[in-house]
């Protein structure tokens, strides 16, 4: 790279070639430090996890060095020839997809409450709305845990007070899915909620004013106008959080362990991408070689979804500005 | 634009939170204010060791000695106390120095210390790690300093024996014994009416059960620990030491059926903590429970006895509880083993067991120690129980039972499968997971 810009003739030629020589290994001994950090922390752990992912350490008697040997892509292969995983993968979709409709749907509908005229102290509403995000992930998955349990829970005290049916909601395959989703867009609203008023504050009122005009109603105006003009900003947010939605781990394997389970050998009903490879290496022995080649497929899985979606959102954003 | 209002909006956040956060801390503050010269900040000034090692601060070292032997474990409170005394003693009289250290989430921290020579020289745990640990090379057997299968025979009871032999090798010296039994409240059955049992457990409860009022609980749903006096009094091993289960078997799906009936006389969201509360609440008149619980039920002012387990009908052999076995095992690298195993021997020794069963109301493993202590009648009540049970198996392959068996139990108990189906889906489960280990 610095032999093309040389080439390019763009430095004066007055300058000697030695001095150039010794401002680059200076530059190279200040980066130094930090490279190697990066070296270690980063790029070493991710080589190390390919490597173990072409092994066969898994369980205590391939544990010690000396035991294990490279088998190739055995772990890929048991991993992608089991069903579940696919049918986890599916769940996962399909968990990412209903989360991320319902976070656009709530983020809208605070961000056109808040901008609303009629609204006074917005700065405290706002404030109050965004704290759930700034809650720390697995404080929310215990408080909500408690609040989902069946018995003493504080969701079922005011079901069963004002009369309604009180499910036992972690115990159930269904109402188990349905809390996690609840909990994740508590979790997840203000970000989008934040988002979309700084969408709003960029269409220009006197749009709204011309439908007035002719005689538009708000749902008219919130599908002509609203939406429409909120795409460069909600689309690149709504495809990395759809992704991001693939790394959830924490606060579902602190609330359910990816359970319940109602046959056995079946993924549980709350058992998504992460939790799923958690369990498969880490329950009872430990599979080093097994848990790197799902790390390295999902890897692969992300930066496939980061890529497309890269593509996608640089493409809206071509057809906008 | 947006970046603005972004930053604009975090900067105001981080303001309200550590406004808010202040006035919380104040409310608490002024609502858990101490009585006026309440030492506040004691309690963290006591639980300093007063002289603290730089490097290592959670770290007891107890005698002066040149040799020094390091112990890793997980005991607390009063037992641990206790335990302390009876090293220092020892440390003072044999002239080494012992050093004690806590360490949370043991079976990790020593798969990673051990290899890298920063391993302790004595791992007290659980037996049933002693398989995997031998596997993956983090303890090493005893035999070369003297504990062989002759002298755990001599010393121990059969069970607490059995759990430390791996491969025929000795491999730990066994402290005390920890095994599910029947207590049940005084005040609500008397000894006679007992079930014997477990046709005449499920004839009884029907009639005796009524709203709010069961005559037997325990955590059924998914706990596979809790399901195993019922698997293995119908004549089930769950492993063997070679890596297969007979879970579905024709005893198997006997045990199934049991597990399944009890459904009937139990609530069905039932689990640890709702067992334990309808005991303590005197809702139940019998609980499955280990020895971890009796104090807690004691010192909420309950009378209560313990009795076996009863005989499993389809066998007529009693319900086989799993024995956990606590012990001391000799970690690989130990840089003083002669010592260590010298200690171990100490702390397997009757004296020093009788008085750790004293104070932990626990089944000691050393077979004269059990002569000593059995007067107590709760401890008589486990040494009974724990001779019905089966010994924690402590081959590898144990680490693939435990959540086949508990999906198992909860496919069981929710319905979700019929018992056969249950078992033969938890069969097969199990040896996928085994053939991973083998």
């Amino acid at each position: 790279m610095a032999q093309t810009r040389a080439d390019l003739g763009a430095r004066p030629a007055a300058l000697p070639q030695r001095r150039d020589n010794q401002t680059r290994l200076t530059a190279a001994a200040y980066l130094a430090p930090a490279l190697c950090a990066i070296a270690i922390v980063n790029v070493f752990p991710i080589l190390y996890s390919l490597y173990m992912s072409l092994t066969n350490r898994n369980g205590p008697r391939r544990f010690p060095v000396g035991q294990f040997e490279l088998t190739g892509f055995e772990n890929y292969a048991r991993l992608l020839s089991q069903p579940t995983f696919y049918i986890v993968f599916l769940k996962s979709v399909a968990f990412a997809l209903v989360c991320v409709a319902l976070f656009f749907v709530f983020g809208l509908a605070l961000a056109l409450l808040l901008e609303h005229p009629a609204i006074r102290g917005r700065a405290i509403w706002r404030t109050l709305l965004i704290l759930p995000w700034a809650v720390p992930t697995w404080v929310t998955a215990l408080v909500w845990k408690f609040m989902f349990n069946g018995q003493f829970g504080t969701i079922n005290h005011v079901l069963r007070g004002v009369g309604l049916p009180a499910p036992d909601w972690l115990t159930v395959p269904f109402t188990a899915w349905v809390a996690i989703v609840i909990v994740n867009l508590w979790m997840s609203y203000p970000f989008f909620m934040l988002i979309l008023i700084g969408g709003l504050g960029t269409i220009p009122g006197d749009l709204y004013e011309a439908a007035s005009l002719d005689g538009a109603g708000f749902w008219r105006q919130l599908f002509s106008i609203t939406i429409p003009l909120l795409r460069p900003v909600a689309v690149p947010a709504l495809i990395l959080s759809a992704i991001a939605q693939f790394q959830m781990f924490n606060t579902v394997y602190l609330m359910t362990r990816g359970g319940p389970f109602a046959r056995v050998g079946e993924s549980g009903s709350t058992e998504l991408l992460l939790v799923w490879g958690y369990n498969q290496g880490f329950q009872g022995s430990m599979m080093y070689g097994l848990t790197s080649a799902f790390s390295i497929v999902v890897f692969l899985i992300l930066l496939a979804m980061t890529l497309g979606a890269t593509r996608l959102t640089n493409a809206t954003r071509g057809a906008y500005e | 634009m947006l970046r603005y209002t972004w930053k604009r909006l975090r900067r105001r956040l981080s303001w309200m939170l550590t406004a808010v956060l202040v006035v919380l801390t104040l409310l608490l503050a002024a609502c858990g204010q101490p009585a006026p010269g309440a030492p506040a900040v004691e309690p963290t000034a006591a639980a300093e060791p007063a002289p603290a090692a730089p490097t290592e601060p959670a770290a007891e070292a107890l005698g002066s000695g040149a040799t020094k032997i390091v112990i890793w474990h997980g005991w607390v409170g009063a037992y641990a106390a206790e335990i302390k005394e009876v090293f220092a003693e020892y440390a003072q009289a044999n002239n080494v120095t012992i050093e004690l250290l806590q360490v949370p989430d043991m079976p990790n921290k020593v798969q990673v210390a051990v290899p890298a020579g920063q391993g302790p020289d004595i791992i007290a745990w659980v037996n049933d790690k002693i398989g995997s640990n031998v596997l993956a090379q983090i303890i090493q057997p005893l035999e070369p300093y003297g504990v062989d299968e002759s002298y755990l025979r001599a010393t121990f009871t059969p069970v607490a024996a059995d759990a430390v032999l791996y491969g025929g090798a000795a491999y730990a010296v066994p402290e005390s014994l920890e095994a599910l039994t029947f207590i049940y409240n005084k005040a609500l059955i008397s000894e006679e009416s007992l079930p014997k049992t477990t046709d005449e457990l499920l004839a009884q409860a029907k009639s005796y059960n009524g709203p709010d009022k069961y005559l037997f609980v325990y955590a059924a749903r998914s706990e596979a620990y809790f399901s195993a006096p019922w698997w293995q009094g119908a004549g089930v091993t769950l492993v063997t030491p070679e890596g297969t289960t007979e879970l579905g078997s024709e005893q198997g799906l006997q045990a199934a059926e049991l597990i399944r009936s009890f459904t009937e006389i139990m609530p069905q969201q039932i689990d640890y903590s709702v067992a334990d509360a309808l005991f303590k609440e005197g809702k139940a008149a019998i609980i499955m429970n280990g020895p971890w619980s009796i104090a807690d039920y004691l010192a909420s002012g309950m009378d209560v006895g313990l009795a076996t387990i009863p005989v499993v009908s389809s066998s007529g052999q009693p319900g086989a509880p799993l024995v956990g076995v606590k012990v001391l095992m000799l970690a690989n690298q130990a840089r003083q083993p002669e010592a260590s195993v010298a200690l171990m021997r100490y702390f397997g020794s009757a004296d020093v067991q009788a008085r750790l069963a004293e104070v932990n109301k626990q089944v000691p493993a050393n077979a004269a120690a059990q002569e000593q202590v059995k007067d107590d009648p709760i401890i008589a009540g486990f040494i009974a129980q724990a001779a019905n049970g089966k010994a924690m198996p402590n081959s590898e392959y144990i680490d693939a039972l435990w959540d086949p068996l508990s999906k198992t139990v909860e496919a069981i108990w929710t319905g979700a499968q019929s018992p056969a189906d249950a078992i033969a889906g938890g069969a097969r489960l199990f040896e996928e997971k085994a053939a991973l280990l083998k």
